[in-house]
């Protein structure tokens, strides 16, 4: 059996402290006990000895010493009276004490001041120890001596140990009965973290559906919960992982294979004319340029997502931003046949942020909205929705996503229509660059679409300390 | 929790029970199970006040916590 398990180091905790309380407790019990029983043989022998003093206090009985010692000696009472002088006159059944001898003249002068005796004497011949309790004998200011009633220690003795192997034996059953309990609860409370324990082993191994049982809301639940959590977000980021490298190895090779066999029939002339060996040469450039963007989109992406990414933050004014992608949209626009316009707001604040990446963010999704759009028309509208809030809308009259990819499309690689993704170009990393660089620089991107009638992107940057256009301070 | 630890556990509370029972019946001589039996009660019951009075409150507790 292992010893170094929670179970055990609790039980023995709850043990150990069960200990820590019985045994402190049955010596106070014992000491409280055995006064109380010492206190009340005490205060008989005081009651008696103050009976029999009273008793001998009559002076007119002459025969009242001998009849007190007859039947004390009947009804086995240990006692001894003394005269004046100190000089006993009377005892009763009391061992290593004989008529005619003297007590001690302290005592004396003790009792013949008036005061109680109370002492334990031992009876060397026969090793016997007794409970003394002394009265003065006397009548008014007249002294006639003493009596001295005794109880035997060690019947008072015989007694306590008899009520001691009891508590004793009480005490055995409480921490008997104690660790019978102890032994259910260590187990019940440290099966949560067994449980735990077992099933991040699991996860550790690589099983990331293994999932612990929540069964309390304390820190325990919590815990556990934070366990599964960790395990899911575990599994999706493999997941991902898998998907990215599966991804991107399709990516590369698409082009590379293009490349190969171009250049295979350039090196071995199996080109009919110098057309022909152009229109090639024009494809190994445009598989080339789309390689190159591809890697270039990767190591952006994979620095945003390190945090490696450094921003060159100022106060840009967004108007600014689209005059500069302006004239290149409305081209690309153009050839496609559809119509670019924008609005923008003149209240709208400036933007603390990276002006060469906003207008990446803008390319990239005017970029997807001319692409995936035939006819119709293409709008950007920048507004101010709060005094600190600045709202980017790009609406396009397009294809539209269906509703089963929205919550993908930010996704690395990921693409609707799979199967037509040469034909409408890009590397499949736009969109997820541009969610990167929204949320690096603050702000939130939203999008919703409707198959077949268009697309809405939704950016949101707040103005944290906002700037007019005149560039005050407000 | 194994069959075994159940017996051990069972065993423990059956043997501190006893023990409990037998030096509270130290006074008492017996001429039948009765006295012995009504003490092993009392034992038990005084046992199971904690928990009832835990259990009670728990409930309470619950009760005050689902109210509001």
């Amino acid at each position: 059996m292992k010893v170094n398990r929670i179970a055990i180091k609790l039980g023995s905790t709850i043990t150990l402290l069960l200990l820590v309380v019985l045994l402190p407790l049955g010596f106070v019990i014992d000491q409280i006990f055995s006064g109380f029983y010492y206190g009340q043989v005490q205060e008989d022998i005081d009651q008696q000895s103050s009976h029999y003093a009273t008793a001998l206090a009559d002076p007119e009985n002459g025969m009242m010493v001998q009849m007190i010692e007859m039947m004390a000696e009947l009804s086995q009472v240990k006692l001894y009276i003394v005269d004046t002088e100190g000089e006993i006159i009377a005892n009763s059944s009391v061992p290593g004490l004989s008529k005619g001898s003297f007590i001690p003249e302290e005592e004396m002068n003790t009792l013949s001041s008036g005061n109680t005796i109370k002492k334990e004497y031992e009876a060397r011949t026969m090793g016997s120890r007794f409970l003394v309790s002394g009265q003065p004998i006397h009548d008014g200011d007249t002294f006639y001596g003493g009596v001295y009633v005794l109880s035997a220690v060690d019947s008072i003795y015989e007694s306590i140990q008899k009520v001691r192997q009891m508590l004793v034996l009480s005490s055995i059953g409480t921490f008997f009965l104690a660790l019978g309990f102890t032994v259910v609860l260590s187990r019940k409370l440290s099966k949560p973290m067994v449980q735990m324990e077992q099933a991040t082993r699991k996860i550790a191994k690589g099983d990331l559906d293994a999932r612990v049982k929540v069964v309390t809301g304390d820190e325990t639940g919590s815990l556990a919960q934070a366990i599964n959590d960790l395990a899911a977000d575990l599994k999706v980021y493999r997941d991902t992982r898998r998907e990215f490298l599966a991804n991107i190895s399709h990516e590369l090779r698409t082009p590379m294979t293009y490349l190969e066999g171009y250049t295979k029939i350039l090196k071995e002339n199996l080109y009919q004319s110098e057309a022909e060996k152009e229109q090639y040469l024009d494809i190994i450039q445009q598989e080339s340029v789309r390689l190159n963007h591809l890697i270039n989109d990767l190591f952006e992406l994979s620095k945003m997502e390190e945090g490696k990414f450094s921003l060159n933050q100022e106060w840009i004014d967004l108007r600014e931003v689209v005059e500069n992608i302006h004239h290149k949209v409305s081209l690309k626009a153009k050839e496609k046949g559809v119509i670019f316009a924008f609005t923008i707001e003149e209240d709208v604040s400036l933007v603390f942020g990276d002006g060469l990446r906003m207008e990446q963010i803008f390319s990239n999704l005017l970029d997807n909205a001319i692409r995936y759009t035939d006819q119709g028309i293409i709008s950007l509208n920048i507004k101010s929705l709060q005094p600190y809030e600045i709202l980017i809308e790009i609406i396009d009259t397009g294809n539209g996503i269906p509703k089963e990819d929205l919550s993908y499309i930010f996704e690395r690689f990921y693409r609707v229509e799979k199967s037509r993704s040469r034909e409408h170009g890009g590397t499949g990393l736009g969109l997820a660059i541009v969610k990167q660089l929204v949320e690096i620089q603050g702000g939130t991107i939203q999008v919703f679409s409707e198959l077949g009638k268009g697309t809405r992107f939704e950016i949101r940057f707040p103005v944290t300390s906002k700037k007019g256009n005149g560039g005050e301070e407000l | 929790m194994k069959r075994i630890e159940w017996i051990l556990a069972i065993s423990l509370v059956v043997i501190g029970l006893s023990c409990l029972t037998m030096s509270a019946n130290w006074l008492v001589t017996p001429d039948s199970m009765r006295p012995y039996l009504n003490t092993l009660f009392l034992i038990c019951f005084w046992a199971c006040v904690p928990i009832i009075v835990a259990t009670l409150l728990y409930l309470i507790f619950r009760k005050k916590k689902g109210d509001s």
